[in-house]
């Protein structure tokens, strides 16, 4: 029963983002703002499907695909993307070219990282670096966002399919900061101990995913008041 | 590529700082957002305060004006009423002028075709007096009976005494019809020196026989103290005597008025006294009628108020009454007591 909540846990990322994408097929009709956290979804189920595949059928697969650190990699890069695009299609009126100045700042931080501190194509691991500073800068995007709201003075903060995504990679990257920061180190330190970490990453991750899906269930009238 | 390799210590620093760092930005700019709102909605608070003194003075000036412009608005419906008011009156003194005028001119003409005939009258009984006289002498010659002679005597005594009648009585109608055309000259409007004494009682006479005229069996007690010592003062006789003859009819309308209820003991008296005083003459008239209510005394002289059943008085009488002294810079009061009586005093300049 463990190993099978274990197994569960572990492809958590694969199914996870299934949840909101089947809500997707009755509730089809989003506001535009949320088409990154679309495509993100999709991106994310099939690059995270890649590397669980990879991680548990290695003795199957090539040399070459032996390791899925480079997944984690892309996959960080994309979600800050997707979700950097999806603050900024919000339009609110507050923040606006701080939000668009930080991409161009975790850009410099990531060029910096890769060329000093880690190597992106690293089969050894991921990149705790890279993905320490993508969660540090979504927690800026949504520290702003809630900010806006407050500045705009909203007469129900917690209404509309933006709140909930946003809440949800609030919580998401609060947790994962630390176990991205730490992850690395850990590794050499402890590798029990960082797998049992990864575990509250997963769990994370599923909440990240039932936020999204609350999103999608919305009523209409909130998100048109954006 | 030789990387630098951050500790586990870096880490945990470089984490909480950052973290730190978010959060106290975050806080930071709450704060200063929150004192942003407090300062705007304060701000917003003073305008609002400011806007609704505005208003409040804007009300308050659009009050004032509203109450200046309502007061002008009654002043000049007021002045408007009282122009109106006051056309009428000078309508109904001109239609009254002009019946006067009509009237006086079919009453001169009446007379005068009334006064040869009388003339013819007068004289004839005059001249029938004289010859009785003469037929008297004739018959004292001739030779008659005691009895004849008796009887003859005694229808010439009868026709003495008619004849004494016929000029007694022609005499008076030839005063009436003076008076009359006296009466009638009103257009003439001159001013004349008057005997005072003899137009207050030509006018007495004049209402006395026209009230006699509707109802024969009313008599009043008419009580006269004319001081003979008034000298003639200049007045349009036509026109103080159209006031006395007004001031007369009421006093007549209201004794009768008062005799009809019948009151036990009551003597209807008219007292009509001219006087010299203070440098004016005074003509007071007061009868013991119905008297005026005290809450009317006020409005006597307005036009149209009128205390008579209607048909009866027009209203007038005393406004006009009350124009003429003041044309003649004199002045007319009233007093009075309810039931008890009423007395009108007109004053008059000497000079």
């Amino acid at each position: 029963m463990i190993k099978f909540l274990q197994l569960l846990l572990d492809w958590s990322e694969v199914w996870a983002p299934l949840i909101p994408l089947i809500v997707l097929l009755f509730r089809w009709k989003q506001p535009g703002f949320l088409r990154p956290v679309i495509i993100y979804l999709v991106f994310a189920f099939f690059i995270n499907l890649a590397g669980d595949v990879i991680s548990d059928f290695k003795p199957y697969l090539p040399r070459w695909l032996h390791s899925n650190n480079v997944l984690y990699n892309i996959h960080s890069i994309v979600r800050f993307i997707c979700f950097g695009y999806f603050f900024l299609a919000l339009k609110q009126p507050s923040f606006i070219t701080m939000k668009k100045v930080l991409p161009f700042i975790s850009l410099l931080i990531i060029i910096i990282n890769f060329n000093f501190v880690e190597n992106f194509g690293n089969p050894g691991h991921l990149s705790g670096n890279l993905l320490a500073t993508e969660a540090y800068f979504l927690l800026i995007y949504c520290v702003l966002y809630y900010l806006a709201k407050l500045r705009d003075e909203e007469d129900d903060l917690m209404q509309g399919a933006d709140f909930w995504v946003a809440t949800g990679l609030s919580i998401y990257v609060v947790v994962n900061f630390f176990v991205f920061l730490f992850y690395v180190p850990m590794i050499d330190q402890d590798i029990n101990l960082t797998e049992n970490i990864w575990d509250v990453h997963n769990i994370a991750y599923i909440i990240l995913c039932i936020f999204i899906t609350k999103a999608f269930y919305e009523p209409a009238r909130y998100q048109h008041a954006i | 590529m030789n990387l630098l390799d951050i500790s586990m210590q870096s880490r945990v620093i470089i984490g909480i700082s950052a973290m730190v760092l978010l959060f106290t930005s975050f806080l930071v700019a709450f704060i200063t957002n929150q004192r942003k709102k407090l300062q705007y909605h304060k701000n917003l608070e003073a305008m609002n305060e400011q806007q609704q003194q505005a208003l409040l003075q804007e009300n308050i000036k659009l009050e004032d004006r509203v109450k200046e412009r309502t007061l002008e608005l009654s002043e000049q419906k007021e002045n408007l009423q009282k122009a109106l008011i006051e056309l009428k009156a000078s309508q109904l003194q001109l239609v009254q002028k002009e019946k006067m005028a009509s009237l006086g001119e079919v009453a001169s003409g009446i007379a005068h075709e009334i006064q040869n005939p009388l003339n013819f009258i007068n004289n004839f009984a005059e001249i029938n007096s004289e010859l009785l006289d003469e037929m008297k002498g004739l018959i004292g010659k001739a030779n008659f009976s005691g009895i004849e002679k008796e009887e003859i005597d005694s229808l010439n005594v009868d026709i003495e005494q008619n004849m004494l009648k016929i000029n007694q009585h022609g005499k008076r109608a030839d005063n009436i019809i003076k008076n009359l055309l006296q009466h009638a000259k009103s257009n003439a409007s001159e001013a004349e020196l008057t005997d005072i004494n003899l137009l207050a009682d030509e006018h007495l006479r004049l209402s006395y026989h026209g009230f006699r005229a509707k109802d024969n069996l009313f008599n009043v007690n008419i009580k006269t103290y004319f001081d003979p010592a008034i000298n003639k003062i200049n007045i349009v006789p036509q026109d103080i005597g159209r006031v006395l003859m007004n001031i007369y009819n009421n006093a007549f309308y209201s004794v009768k008025e008062k005799h009809e209820k019948n009151i036990n003991g009551y003597e209807p008296v008219i007292t009509i006294i001219t006087k010299t005083e203070d440098g004016k003459v005074k003509i007071i008239i007061r009868d013991n009628g119905v008297g005026i209510p005290q809450k009317y005394l006020g409005k006597i002289f307005q036009p149209f108020f009128t205390t008579k059943s209607t048909g009866t008085g027009t209203g007038l009488g005393l406004s006009l009454s009350y124009d003429i002294i003041k044309a003649h810079q004199g002045e007319i009061k009233v007093d009075s007591v309810e039931s008890e009586f009423a007395e009108f005093i007109i004053e008059l300049p000497v000079d």
